[in-house]
């Protein structure tokens, strides 16, 4: 079977306080993602979006129910082998980039190998082929708080491919940039998911980010509501994803 | 609803920001607390009335100015960080259109609620502290008196370093605020770490360093080459001296940081290796350098004043019995004490006791004077005797011959002996206090040697020896004058056919003696009683047993006998005193350094926090991320140790250097460091778990 992620019946609960009224987050979720797929995962607030993404990627729990990544069951990892996993094995773009600012945009980049004791050279050719890729190569040496917040993005996108993960997580990446840098980092994921077959699973509810993607989920609720595969132009395809919206909006309310 | 008043949004503030609030209260009653203590030893009017606190005094007076220098920078340090730090919050104040002037006013209610809880937590510490501290410190160092004392001084220098440091801190806030923009304002948090490197200016200020370091020391121990260079203003140039080692440390520690870096990426293998502290390094430079040196500092502050402290008490107690090598002497001149050794044995007997080692030693006051070969014509400020050889023989059991122009100079300080001579000497022969007045004479107006002998005139007999003539040997000859505690004393020893030529000067007589058996006490008090009678005194003279500085040494009050178990009592006491006011104050700067650690633990805990979350996310392994952490906290804690300890370990080492016992005080202060170490290493490792915690590694 060529599934890199595979989720059967994940339901995450939480409870504010003992005693109080439970809430499912996600009840009974089950979907299969495989190589090269470039899923979008949509829904309102409060729907179970970022709950999903974080049990992923192993950085929440869930109440049951597995999530198997490249044949590994990812709750039954300890802690630190999880840590390794993650660091290995998944990329995680994240809306606030999360870079660190102590570190130039290339260390940055570099990190998960610098960890992993990767030798210098072999770093520095990678990492300079992934931030030509990214058309970032001339501000290796800048600072996060020096760059804009569309190469912030792009760096922390080449970070999340420098370990050549088997499956890329992107938690609404363009939630913090303006259109056109909203439209740069669509088009690399795009050309990542194409041109190095990476599995990219992404979280958004911004509909032109969506139509980027092959695949859509929708989620309410805690379950999945539609799901959608993109046929033929990214134009039709936006225009589907904004009709199923207006159509969830509607049944909202 | 309750209503919404600006009162009522100031209140939430402080409620909100509670835990910040609380240990930036914390700081600043601990600087409330650090100076109160101080004043608790500088105004302390029992203390003061003890001879040792004179030559303690200046020492705890140039404590002030690091106290207040450390009150300062700290004050300002966490009230920028603290400002600074809520940049976000003051922006988004500002932003929804409160005005500067209503967020001055909410800062200036805050900072009264800081101040009065600062001065009210701070002088209950204080006081708690050091009465603890009189305590143990009186208990561990064995004094008798009670002399804990607090003076209304010691609150007017505590409330009022404080206030003012704290009223300019203010004021710098309110600029802060009126000047910047709101941008600026906001951005403060992030960007409240960063300096600019500037390798330039390190590098110089590294340089600058280590040479006034090699000054200093040279000047202290002597050098001739650097005292020539600092000439007569040595006692001016010398703190010169000191506050450029301070000013340039600062700015070598900045530079030592980043020469590591880059020195690092150089190695890129290791410098991957390292990556996540030698940024944070570099990153947050400058909190990370202010700390560094505040810590370092106080560290090296505290190390050497207890060492000094101890290195002073070791001295005494190592030394005691060298210069009072017999269990009483009785010095006669002309009237006083006129009593005879038969008579002195009388009264031993009389009350009990049986005489052991019994001497006379018979010299003549003078005063030495060195035309050094090459250089100047002076004093020397040493008590000086002139002894026959044959009564040195006699007296010390020797077979000394000196010919007629030798001169053989005994000191009784060990060591002394050997520096090399490289003098000729003149010494003049007369009255104790006409020699004095002349030496004073000659200090406020010196003139050359030859001068000096026709200024002496014809009256006064003047020996004068060649430098190859001369040599020098120690021996314990006689116990040292009382008037000065171990003051070191040189006997001339020359040719009795020279000696026999001055038979018109005063001949004094001591006699030292020991006790084979008997109450040394009441014998000691039963000789007083008799001199006083011989003296035709009452119980007023020599009443008291403390040194008398600057009583004239032909008085009969300076002539007290000395009796060694007396001598020893006082002299442990006086160094006693000193070592507890040294202790003192090294305990203070040693606290100091840790509310600084504190400090700089606690804020970095909030900004590692964030970093934790973020380097987990990444994927950092839980193993991983506490090894990032413990060098972190492994460099704060033991770099100051480096950079603080070893130039306190060199200046202590340059201030021992007077003594042959060099090494052994060397060894003890050495020790006193080692237990600096282990202790930091006890509380690096305590702490190492709380902070672990804090930035919620372990809370899972």
């Amino acid at each position: 079977m060529d599934d890199m992620i595979q989720i059967d019946n994940l339901t995450k609960v939480y409870r504010a306080f003992k005693g109080a009224k439970e809430v499912r987050a996600l009840d009974q979720i089950s979907f299969a993602a495989s190589r090269g797929e470039f899923i979008g995962i949509m829904g309102p607030s409060g729907s179970g979006k970022t709950t999903l993404l974080n049990i992923l990627s192993g950085v929440d729990t869930s109440t049951s129910g597995e999530v198997i990544i490249e044949g590994q069951s990812i709750a039954r990892l300890k802690k630190d082998k999880l840590a390794l996993f993650r660091r290995q094995r998944i990329g995680y773009i994240f809306q606030d980039f999360n870079l660190l600012d102590s570190l130039t945009l290339k260390e940055n980049i570099a990190l998960p190998l610098i960890l992993d004791h990767v030798a210098p050279q072999q770093i520095n050719s990678r990492v300079d082929e992934l931030m030509q890729f990214f058309g970032i190569a001339d501000i290796a040496g800048k600072y996060p708080y020096h760059v804009s917040g569309g190469q912030k993005q792009r760096t922390a996108a080449a970070r999340a491919l420098v370990t050549e993960p088997a499956v890329v997580f992107a938690d609404e990446p363009t939630g913090n940039l303006d259109s056109k840098s909203a439209s740069d980092i669509m088009d690399m994921l795009t050309e990542m998911n194409e041109r190095k077959n990476s599995t990219i699973l992404m979280v958004t509810h911004d509909a032109f980010a969506a139509s980027y993607c092959k695949r859509i989920i929708f989620i309410k609720d805690g379950q999945i509501s539609v799901q959608i595969q993109r046929a033929g132009d990214r134009k039709a395809f936006f225009d589907k994803i904004l009709e199923i919206l207006s159509v969830m909006r509607g049944d909202a309310q | 609803m309750s209503v919404m008043t600006f009162r009522h949004i100031v209140n939430k503030n402080l409620r909100y920001n509670f835990r910040r609030f609380i240990s930036y209260v914390f700081v600043n009653s601990f600087v409330v607390a650090v100076l109160f203590m101080y004043g608790s030893l500088l105004f302390n009017e029992i203390l003061a009335q003890d001879d040792a606190m004179k030559i303690a005094s200046d020492y705890i007076a140039i404590a002030a100015y690091a106290i207040i220098l450390f009150s300062i920078v700290f004050v300002s340090y966490t009230g920028v960080y603290f400002v600074k730090s809520r940049g976000k919050e003051f922006g988004v104040y500002l932003t929804l259109g409160m005005t500067t002037r209503d967020l001055i006013r909410m800062i200036v209610f805050e900072s009264l609620v800081i101040v009065t809880g600062s001065v009210l937590c701070g002088i209950a510490a204080g006081l708690l502290l050091s009465k603890l501290f009189y305590l143990l410190l009186g208990r561990v160092l064995n004094l008798s008196t009670d002399i804990y004392f607090i003076s209304y001084k010691t609150f007017v220098l505590s409330l009022g370093v404080f206030l003012f440091v704290f009223l300019c801190n203010l004021l710098f806030t309110s600029v802060f605020i009126r000047r910047l923009s709101i941008v600026q304002i906001t951005k403060a948090a992030t960007t409240k770490g960063q300096s600019k490197s500037r390798p330039v200016l390190g590098g110089i200020s590294t340089v600058v360093f280590i040479v006034s370091m090699w000054l200093f020391y040279a000047g202290i121990t002597g050098d001739k080459f650097v005292n020539n260079l600092l000439g007569q203003n040595k006692s001016a140039l010398l703190p010169l001296v000191v506050i450029v080692i301070l000013v340039s440390l600062y700015f070598a520690i900045a530079s030592c940081i980043d020469a590591v870096r880059a020195v690092c990426s150089r190695f890129p293998a290791f410098y991957n290796r390292h990556i996540l502290i030698l940024s944070s390094l570099s990153h947050r430079f400058f909190t990370y350098k202010v700390s560094l040196y505040m810590v370092s500092m106080l560290i090296a502050l505290s190390l050497f004043f207890m060492g000094f402290g101890l290195s002073l008490y070791s001295y005494t107690k190592k030394t005691i019995s060298e210069f009072e090598p017999y269990d009483y002497m009785i010095e006669t001149t002309g009237s006083i004490n006129a009593i005879s050794p038969d008579e002195v044995k009388q009264v031993i007997e009389a009350n009990g006791g049986t005489v052991g080692a019994f001497s006379e030693l018979e010299y003549i006051w003078s005063e030495s004077y060195r035309d050094i070969a090459g250089g100047s014509f002076t004093h020397d400020y040493k008590g000086s005797l002139i002894v026959s050889e044959s009564n040195y023989n006699k007296h010390m059991g020797t077979s000394i011959d000196v010919a007629p122009d030798e001169l053989l100079i005994v000191q009784n300080m060990k060591g002394d002996e050997a520096a090399a001579i490289d003098y000729d000497t003149t010494i003049t022969v007369e009255p104790w206090r006409e020699g004095d007045a002349r030496a004073q004479a000659f200090s406020r107006h010196p003139m050359n040697k030859d001068r000096f002998v026709q200024s002496v005139g014809g009256g006064t007999p003047i020996l004068q020896y060649e430098q190859a003539k001369t040599s020098s040997m120690y021996a314990a000859f006689i116990n040292s004058y009382g008037d000065v505690e171990f003051a070191s004393v040189i006997a001339n020893v020359i040719d009795d056919s020279v000696y026999s030529k001055l038979e018109d000067q005063i001949h004094n007589t001591a006699y030292l003696f020991n006790l084979a058996s008997g109450d040394g006490d009441q014998i000691y008090a039963a000789l007083l009683d008799t001199l006083r009678k011989v003296n035709h005194a009452d119980n007023s003279l020599w009443a008291s047993a403390e040194s008398k500085f600057g009583t004239p040494k032909d008085t009969a009050e300076f002539l007290r006998p000395i009796y060694k178990a007396e001598r020893y009592e006082i002299a442990m006491r006086i160094s006693g005193f000193m070592l507890f006011s040294f202790a003192f104050l090294g305990v203070l700067f040693l606290l100091a350094s840790l509310v600084v650690l504190y400090y700089k633990l606690m804020t970095d805990m909030d900004e590692e926090k964030e970093r934790m979350i973020l380097l987990k996310k990444i994927g950092l392994t839980m193993a991983e991320c506490k090894s990032y952490l413990q060098s972190h906290l492994a460099i704060l804690f033991f770099a100051p140790m480096l950079i603080g300890g070893i130039p306190a370990l060199i200046l202590l080492h340059a201030s021992v250097g007077f003594t042959v016992y060099a090494g052994y005080l060397m060894l003890q202060v050495l020790g006193l460091y080692v237990l600096f170490v282990v202790m930091n290493g006890l509380l690096y490792v305590s702490l190492r778990k709380k902070f672990f915690r804090g930035v919620g590694l372990l809370s899972e």
